[in-house]
């Protein structure tokens, strides 16, 4: 929650990766499966999902790297 | 009507953000139960987290659906919103009047109306405060539940009762902590679930250029149409946008509406609370880049033949400009993502009610409870009180949204009060920081009469009892001119009459206003603070920023 070390509290930007990780892991995991069925939708040939959902996923990540001095 | 539908990967999103926020709620249950961390979420929080949740408690659903219509309507002229009707107000909290505030270790703004005037200046912010973010937090919950309903299909009932659930749990178990901390992740899912939105639109659009290319002149720019009210689509002059919006209505929402202010309480030091809303300037004056340019699409794509994007009806016949940000987001977004558009949507609404709920507990427990009814309560019992006031408050807004749900024309009223209460107690605020001699009478009689000037002359307007053209000075009919110059005159009212009242009675004595009036208090302690640290600097740099942007735009 703050950046005052406090042991027995989960930091806030713990939560953000982690949310942000579970997020961009559901829409890189449909963007890939969207590949054998492309979705109809405009620009659908971008696959918005699976470059989306990977920045997602590295964000996630940082977050949780920068986070884990407090693992 | 309904323009999303959702596949089963976008109902696992949706309902994974329920399971976050309760989960966080839960986890926060073991620290909400001190004062501090209920009501104040701990006050050691850094600039950034304060930062962050101060422009997320502004960042409403409804704001974001309703000015990217705005653009399709108005052009550019939304920005306005954004940069003159924010940042300027945001640097002058952060500057001059966050010292005042935060050195005064009060609770709310209410607490700091008692320690520079007296019980009953205290009192009339605090129960006209309590009202208003009541009526208005159940006008907000009628509304999301309203627009999920027409453009996803959902149940009304359903949708009012399961967000009034989840956030009566987390912030009930968590408090302000709880508020916080989901104002954060709100924040990371609005720039995630939307900026998209604009991104694949300037791609199928050929970039900004080409869409601005052939957008009218009147609503390309931000300024040069502003000299007559009949060269712009808002039908208002610059007299109006720079005094009204810019002035009044701007520095009377962020500097004085507590929902916004409470966030950087919530900070470590002096310092993190000063930077707090200069922080949150910068991410104010980017989100045109979600709202604005998304707007400036769907424009271009109603104006495309062959694009088959159409802006529904409603049913009175008008266009229903709410809908354009969903129907992009079902123009562009596959299955997954839109789950991930309809959680930011969703996320917002939640979020802005949570901020409405936790001033509310706050005000109630400290400025109305405790100052009327136990005065010796223990931190224990005001937890508790806090605890009970987030379920009656949520009940209340539950109430509040079925009227509206009810009595549609309710909801004109409801919505004005917010000027009918901010524009006045910003100048009451602003004469008692920085006159030394403004009085307890004055400035509760200039408060007192200033909200009803605003209130009747809302009803004047509303009922035609006077010719607009005597509160705008302009001949074309235009509500958002009305409301801009509505809010200068109840601020010139209420200046005026705490003035000449104050004048005529006695100030308190200079040492009773040591650390609350501007001349008495303690310079902030930065000159330790490398240049790059302080909040001067960053100021400086946003308001240079905003400056650019308006000129770029002009």
């Amino acid at each position: 929650m703050q950046d005052k070390p406090e042991k027995d509290r989960i930091s806030i930007w713990l939560w953000v990766g982690i949310v942000l990780l579970t997020y961009g892991c559901l829409v890189l995991g449909t963007g890939l499966y969207h590949l054998l069925e492309p979705p109809a939708t405009v620009l659908g040939n971008l696959r918005p999902g699976i470059w989306w959902g990977g920045l997602m996923m590295i964000a996630g990540l940082l977050f949780l790297l920068a986070d884990r001095r407090r693992w | 009507m309904t323009t999303i539908h959702l596949g089963m990967m976008d109902w696992i999103i949706v309902v994974l953000y329920f399971a976050f926020v309760i989960a966080i709620g839960l986890y926060l249950k073991r620290f909400g139960d001190q004062e501090d961390n209920f009501f104040l979420a701990g006050r050691r929080n850094s600039a950034w987290v304060a930062g962050i949740a101060f422009v997320s408690a502004n960042l409403g659903a409804l704001e974001i659906l309703g000015w990217t219509g705005g653009t399709v309507k108005y052009g550019m002229f939304v920005s306005h919103f954004y940069w003159i009707g924010a940042i300027p107000a945001m640097l002058f909290l952060g500057l001059y009047m966050m010292p005042f505030y935060y050195s005064s270790r009060i609770h709310s703004i209410p607490g700091y109306l008692l320690l520079r005037f007296d019980e009953k200046n205290r009192l009339l912010n605090a129960f006209s405060f309590a009202i208003m973010t009541v009526l208005m937090s159940g006008i907000n919950l009628y509304l999301m539940a309203l627009t999920f309903h027409l453009l996803i299909g959902w149940d009304m009932h359903l949708a009012i009762w399961v967000s009034a659930g989840a956030i009566a749990v987390y912030i009930t178990l968590g408090g302000l902590l709880s508020a916080v901390m989901t104002e954060i992740i709100q924040f990371f899912l609005i720039w995630f679930g939307l900026f998209l939105v604009s991104v694949l639109g300037l791609i199928e659009m050929g970039g900004l250029n080409n869409i601005l290319a052939d957008l009218p002149r009147e609503m390309s720019s931000l300024w040069a149409t502003t000299a007559n009210p009949d060269w712009n689509p808002m039908a208002v002059t610059w007299v109006p946008i720079v005094l009204g919006l810019g002035w009044v209505l701007s520095f009377g929402y962020w500097t004085t509406d507590f929902l916004l202010v409470q966030r950087a309480f919530t900070a470590k030091d002096l310092q993190a609370a000063r930077s707090t809303p200069i922080i949150a300037s910068f991410f104010k004056m980017a989100l045109p880049f979600i709202v604005v340019v998304a707007g400036l699409v769907a424009w271009k794509l109603a104006h495309t033949a062959g694009s088959g994007f159409v802006i529904p009806t409603k049913e009175d016949g008008g266009l229903f400009y709410d809908a354009v940000l969903p129907l992009l987001i079902s123009r562009y977004y596959p299955e997954a993502l839109i789950g991930l558009g309809v959680t930011a949507l969703l996320a917002g609404f939640m979020a802005g009610q949570a901020g409405n709920v936790s001033a509310f507990n706050t005000v109630w427990t400290y400025d109305i409870y405790r100052a009327l009814l136990n005065r010796n309560a223990s931190p224990e019992h005001l937890v508790w009180v806090g605890r009970v006031t987030t379920v009656a408050g949520i009940l209340l807004s539950i109430v509040t949204a079925y009227i509206a749900m009810g009595y549609h024309s309710i909801m004109d009223y409801i919505q004005a009060i917010f000027s009918w209460v901010n524009a006045p107690l910003f100048a009451t605020m602003l004469l008692g920081m920085f006159w030394r001699r403004t009085t307890s009478a004055g400035a509760f009689w200039g408060l007192l009469i200033g909200m009803l000037c605003s209130f009747l002359l809302f009803l004047a307007l509303k009922f035609e009892w006077i010719d607009p053209y005597w509160l705008t000075f302009s001949r074309v009919p235009s509500d958002m001119g009305a409301n801009l110059w509505r809010a200068f005159w109840a601020w010139t009212v209420t200046f005026a009459i705490t003035i000449l009242i104050s004048l005529m009675t006695e100030p308190k004595k200079p040492e009773e206003l040591k650390g609350l009036v501007r001349g008495l208090t303690r310079k902030a302690e930065l000159a330790q603070t490398v240049w790059y640290r302080r909040p001067i600097f960053w100021a400086a740099l946003s308001l240079a920023l905003c400056t650019a942007l308006n000129l770029y735009f002009w």
